[in-house]
């Protein structure tokens, strides 16, 4: 009866094994992998970019992390004086004015995202440009950006130094 | 009782008929009482061998379900990854994603 036991937990350590070295397998050569840090590591891993495909993006990236910047700002901006002139009971007009100027820079963000993503798509060419735009466009269009405005989250800082200003 | 003679046995037995009931349980319950007097094996090598019919076809059943387990969690995890690097991807070109959880002051 001893073996029998013994059998068991064998068996069982070589269901732990295999699953382990199965995952391991599956995970080192069939998918996305995390250890790649970076905000490029997508582009990186999930298309085919020639090293000087990928040196134009990191460009374009980097120039356009300088736009994001500055959208960012204007952003906070426009939400901090409508939450002062909400707090503040100013009048309905003013409000009306400044939710109005929310949306308005909201939506040139979109835009020069939307505009970004064509070029880095350009870079790409053919096939991969096309999956590319496939993949990031519905994600920007289906971001709320029209979304009451949340004036009380914070939870994640990326351009902390923003609210420095 | 009378003896029966000689010529009485003799015709006795010639019409005497075997008639065994079949008992398809038969052989195993022999071979069950043959094991239940057997020595258990001495080595784990030995139990294996004896037992090979019942042990190989389960470890082999264990090795595909593991195999194909860690394959289909690894394929989960990919998946989450994929999304968790494309919405990094995204956060560093969206100020949206980044104002939306950024308290203006």
């Amino acid at each position: 009866m001893k073996f029998g036991w013994i059998t068991a937990v064998a068996v069982l350590m070589i269901a732990c094994f295999t699953t382990g070295a199965s995952f391991w397998c599956f995970h080192q050569f069939g998918g996305h992998r995390m250890d790649e840090d970076g905000e490029l590591a997508w582009l990186r891993q999930e298309f085919e970019l020639s090293s000087q495909q990928l040196h134009l993006i990191q460009q374009a990236h980097a120039e356009y992390r300088a736009v994001c910047e500055i959208h960012c700002i204007d952003i906070l901006e426009s939400r901090r004086e409508l939450k002062t002139a909400i707090d503040a009971n100013a009048p309905v007009e003013q409000i009306n004015r400044l939710q109005e100027r929310v949306v308005e820079i909201d939506q040139e963000c979109v835009s020069s995202i939307k505009i970004h993503l064509g070029e880095i798509a350009k870079i790409m060419g053919g096939e991969q440009g096309q999956r590319y735009l496939a993949e990031v466009i519905p994600r920007i269009a289906d971001f709320d950006h029209d979304s009451p405005v949340d004036l009380d989250v914070i939870t994640e800082v990326q351009h902390a130094d923003h609210l420095g200003k | 009782m009378e003896t029966p003679t000689k010529d009485e046995l003799a015709r006795l037995l010639s019409t005497w008929e075997i008639k065994p009931k079949s008992n398809p349980g038969f052989r195993a319950a022999v071979w069950a009482k043959i094991e239940a007097i057997a020595p258990e094996p001495r080595t784990w090598g030995a139990w294996l061998r004896m037992n090979v019919g019942t042990v190989a076809p389960l470890a082999l059943a264990v090795i595909t379900f593991s195999v194909v387990g860690g394959g289909l969690v690894a394929k989960a995890k990919a998946s989450v990854d994929r999304e968790i690097m494309i919405e990094r991807y995204l956060t560093s070109i969206d100020p949206h994603r980044q104002t939306d959880t950024i308290e203006p002051r």
